[in-house]
């Protein structure tokens, strides 16, 4: 007998563990857990069982001059209205800011994720680059109309949000700082600074934010790690920050890690909006929106680099989030209890997206293993699984093509792969272009991952490629 | 700058279509003991600390130490390989958690935490490790076990051919993978080994050419990795294939000729020199061990691990002698270490019986290879006249006062 199939017996793993602990563990150092376990467990209410006749997947709406969270919607889902009939090998417009400026240095990657919102009536893609810049490129033309300069690296997802007047795009940049800008001309609104400037200070890992309401004004959460290398009075504190999308100012804040936490998402359950986020030291947490409270805590057992997803399966409120132990777990967002868990070839630092295909509540990750993988929402069941040619450190986007709803892939072999949703069958590949750098290192960074809207008439795919080079698809059909 | 790294990924580890990983679970896949409400779990940190302190008691104390030491082992690599899940590349860790001190203290601690312990035994008594703990010396014992059986009982005969063809085999195979990114590194390889076998150690001005030579390749190989940085998009770094490649040579050398065998052990402190440039450089190293501790399954990996497995079976613990990383810092601590096993020159009637016995050839007339030996101490139990003593060598017993402990079946002896 495997050790798989011994553990498989005994853990009943993929088909419905209701303990957060394996079975085995509780038997043979059952006083040991029951001491020390993780205290994953329940806080709040009863959870919401499973209902059939619930649509398979409920989502948040995300009206088009808005782009919530790096995935679109601020449950960070990863689906996209946008189809096109057919998708051709050469890209409507690519646009490029030039030579490649620096050498690969640890921690930073090409691009961030693509934004895109309709800004007075014209589709609008902001993306935000290792060269310190913003972008602000049309979606229909790719030319550039402005950009704006941080002091560091732009890493972190531009998110577009509305104040009273106009529309506000919101990034963070590993110069510790939190800049929001207008969506129109580009002008500087606000700036936050998230820690302040010493000579012993370290680029800060910034998240991508995400727009939501804090008592009925607009407001954006975002995490920032900030460390002072100093020997004495060293530093090393994550902290998600809740700011005023109009004035900057920050509502609370919480210190949530020693290590960092990845991109926040929001979701309902029963009528009150949660947040949740998870850290790298291998815990995923739900907070309260208006206060920043602990509703629970759930412990993983490795490093945790993917982002957390939110979505309502038949009626229940799951998140979904990767590890390091080469695993994707679906916890109960109402308890933190976990669902289900499946394990695969090597780390998942995606986040996994979350769509209904052909009726079925499906959930999409890549791996560094190099595969890209379906399972079933509700069980995690494995329905396909296909391998590209390297890893993949980036989140699948779902939109339709040729008619069917296909999932969008970017691997670090330096193509755009479109999927199948439901069946897995390759659909279309386009190659971005060499990579700027001769090298990068295994898992230091999460790589930009593609995007794609409707606005207008018009669907368009925003492939931000590891050429330094942004490809955009425009179609006007469906 | 074209992307260089790309141009030399062989096909056969990346290639498009159905994903075949298999996946390989442990029986505990949740944090026991977690640092801080953190996924960073202390249980294998308690269970090394307890198997290495079973260890040393055992071969301090018990009488029947070999049968101690197959229940350690037994039990470790029941705890590692099928329990729990280590991160274990102890020397990729310790560079990269060195480099997290004071930034990511927490992850440090994670890198850091089990090569402390294994350490710190070793400070005192040796590469421990090696000989009770690692899962991947016991399984190269079994393995050296089992084709030690199948020769006396079936294959003596055909013995020679059947170990040079694995050996060339191996090697085939390992071309075969389309590895031809390893050309380039083949070369230098040969070429130091060919330094260490022609160029005689002890005398003055040779020696001198001797390192000359050595750093020229290594700074050659290092700046190969530099520039092309082969291993860079590989499933995980396939550094561990490349290793077990030049293993390969190195045993096609020695099962031709033995006496080579004290020459090639100093490649031990090459392999980790070279393994730690390449480390510093930012390449992410695998390990042969990856797939028992980390059930990592990929290409590099397993090939290395059965490479490695199997090898054992022609050339017994030829991975420890000549090419661990880990095993040679253990064995540059054990060279400063406290407690050693010595010989009693008035009981030693060079017999040579201590010799035949060592897994890893550390014996000459009773003298051990510190940095060789893994402190198995057969050869204790095989001296016949009690010559050999596990003793605490610190400098008050070197003043010739009597040692601190002798062990007792050495005592009955006399």
């Amino acid at each position: 007998m495997t050790v798989n199939t011994l553990h498989n017996r005994i853990t009943g793993e993929n088909v419905d563990v209701r303990s957060n602990h394996s079975e085995v563990a509780t038997v043979v150092m059952a006083c040991l857990i029951t001491c020390f376990g993780c205290g994953n467990g329940a806080k709040t209410g009863p959870s919401i069982p499973f209902n059939d006749k619930a649509p398979a997947v409920s989502r948040a709406h995300t009206p088009s001059d808005s782009w919530n969270s790096f995935a679109r919607d601020n449950q960070n889902s990863g689906w996209s209205p946008a189809g096109f009939s057919s998708l051709p090998n050469k890209p409507t417009w690519t646009f490029s800011p030039g030579a490649p400026l620096w050498d690969y240095k640890k921690g930073i990657s090409v691009w961030s994720s693509p934004a895109i919102a309709e800004i007075d009536g014209r589709p609008r893609v902001f993306i935000g680059s290792y060269d310190h810049h913003l972008y602000c490129i049309d979606g229909l033309t790719g030319s550039k109309q402005w950009s704006f300069v941080a002091g560091d690296g732009i890493f972190s997802t531009p998110v577009v949000g509305k104040n009273e007047t106009e529309p506000v795009v919101v990034f963070g940049s590993a110069d510790r700082t939190v800049y929001a800008l207008s969506g129109g001309s580009g002008k500087r609104l606000w700036t936050y600074e998230t820690f302040q400037w010493k000579d012993t200070v370290a680029p800060c890992r910034m998240s991508s934010p995400v727009v939501g309401e804090i008592a009925g004004k607009p407001a954006v959460l975002i995490a920032a790690a900030n460390n002072d290398r100093a020997g004495f009075k060293n530093i090393q504190k994550g902290e998600l920050l809740a700011l005023d999308l109009t004035s900057g100012k920050p509502i609370w804040k919480r210190t949530l890690t020693t290590t960092f936490a990845t991109s926040p998402c929001m979701g309902e359950i029963k009528g009150d909006t949660h947040i949740f986020v998870a850290c790298q030291d291998g815990t995923v947490r739900a907070l309260q929106l208006d206060t920043g409270k602990t509703v629970w805590k759930f412990t993983a057992n490795e490093l945790i680099h993917s982002s957390v997803s939110f979505a309502v399966i038949y009626g229940r409120p799951l998140v979904f989030f990767g590890t390091r132990h080469n695993s994707i777990y679906a916890l109960d967002a109402t308890s933190g209890k976990r669902i289900w868990k499946y394990k695969c070839g090597y780390w998942v630092d995606s986040t996994p997206a979350v769509a209904e295909i052909a009726g079925r509540a499906m959930v999409f990750f890549g791996s560094y293993d190099r595969g890209v993988f379906a399972l079933d929402a509700r069980t995690g069941k494995e329905v396909w699984k296909k391998s590209t040619r390297e890893w993949i450190a980036a989140s699948p986007l779902i939109a339709s093509l040729a008619g069917k709803r296909a999932a969008f892939v970017s691997s670090l072999d330096g193509n755009l792969y479109a999927y199948d949703a439901a069946t897995g069958e390759s659909l279309w590949a386009f190659n971005g272009g060499p990579f700027i750098w001769t090298h990068i290192q295994q898992g230091d960074a999460l790589w930009s991952s593609p995007a794609a809207a409707r606005l207008g008439g018009n669907s368009l795919l925003v492939y931000p490629s590891f050429s330094y080079r942004i490809h955009g698809f425009v179609s006007d059909d469906d | 700058m074209p992307f260089l790294a790309q141009t030399v990924i062989p096909d056969s580890l990346g290639s498009e279509g159905t994903l075949k990983i298999p996946v390989i679970r442990k029986l505990l896949e949740e944090a026991v003991f977690p640092v801080e409400g953190t996924a960073i779990d202390l249980l294998p940190f308690y269970i090394m600390f307890a198997l290495l302190a079973a260890g040393t008691i055992a071969t301090l104390k018990m009488k029947h130490r070999q049968r101690a030491r197959r229940v350690v082992q037994t039990c470790s690599a029941l705890a590692f390989v099928v329990g729990v899940h280590p991160c274990m590349c102890m020397i990729r860790d310790t560079v990269l958690g060195s480099t997290l001190l004071a930034i990511n203290t927490l992850e440090a601690f994670k890198y850091m935490m089990i090569f402390c312990v294994v350490a710190s035994f070793g400070l005192i008594y040796g590469r421990i490790f090696c000989g009770w703990i690692c899962p991947l010396g016991f399984f190269q014992e079994v393995s050296t076990a089992y084709f030690n059986w199948s020769r006396k009982h079936r294959l003596g005969g055909i013995r020679t051919v059947l170990e040079i063809a694995v050996v060339v085999g191996g090697l085939v195979a390992w071309g075969g993978l389309g590895l031809h990114a390893v050309a380039p590194f083949v070369g230098p390889v040969v070429a130091l080994m060919l330094v260490y076998l022609v160029v005689p150690s002890g005398e003055n001005s040779l020696r001198w050419a001797r390192w000359g030579l050595t750093v020229a390749l290594l700074v050659y190989i290092a700046s190969y990795f530099y520039v092309l940085r082969p291993g860079t998009f590989g499933f995980i770094e396939t550094v561990a294939v490349w290793w077990v490649m030049a293993l390969l040579v190195i045993t096609l050398f020695v099962v031709g000729d033995p006496k080579l065998d004290a020459r090639l052990k100093p490649m031990k402190f090459v392999s980790v020199g070279l393994m730690t440039l390449i480390i510093v450089i930012g390449i992410y190293t695998n390990g042969p061990f990856c797939i028992f501790f980390q059930s990592v399954v990929d290409v590099s990996t397993v090939l290395s691990a059965m490479g490695i497995i199997v090898l054992s079976g022609i050339h017994s613990n030829a991975w420890c002698r000549y090419m661990c990383p880990e095993g040679a810092v253990l064995g540059l601590l054990a060279r400063h270490s406290r407690w050693k096993i010595t010989k009693l020159d008035s009981h030693c009637d060079a017999c040579r019986q201590c010799e035949p016995v060592c897994p890893v050839e550390a014996m000459a007339v009773g003298e051990r290879d510190e940095s060789t030996c893994i402190l198995c101490s057969r050869c204790v139990d095989a001296c016949p006249t009690g010559a050999l003593i596990l003793e605490d060598a610190s400098a008050d017993t070197r003043q010739g006062r009597p040692p601190a402990f002798v062990p007792l079946e050495a005592l009955l002896k006399k």
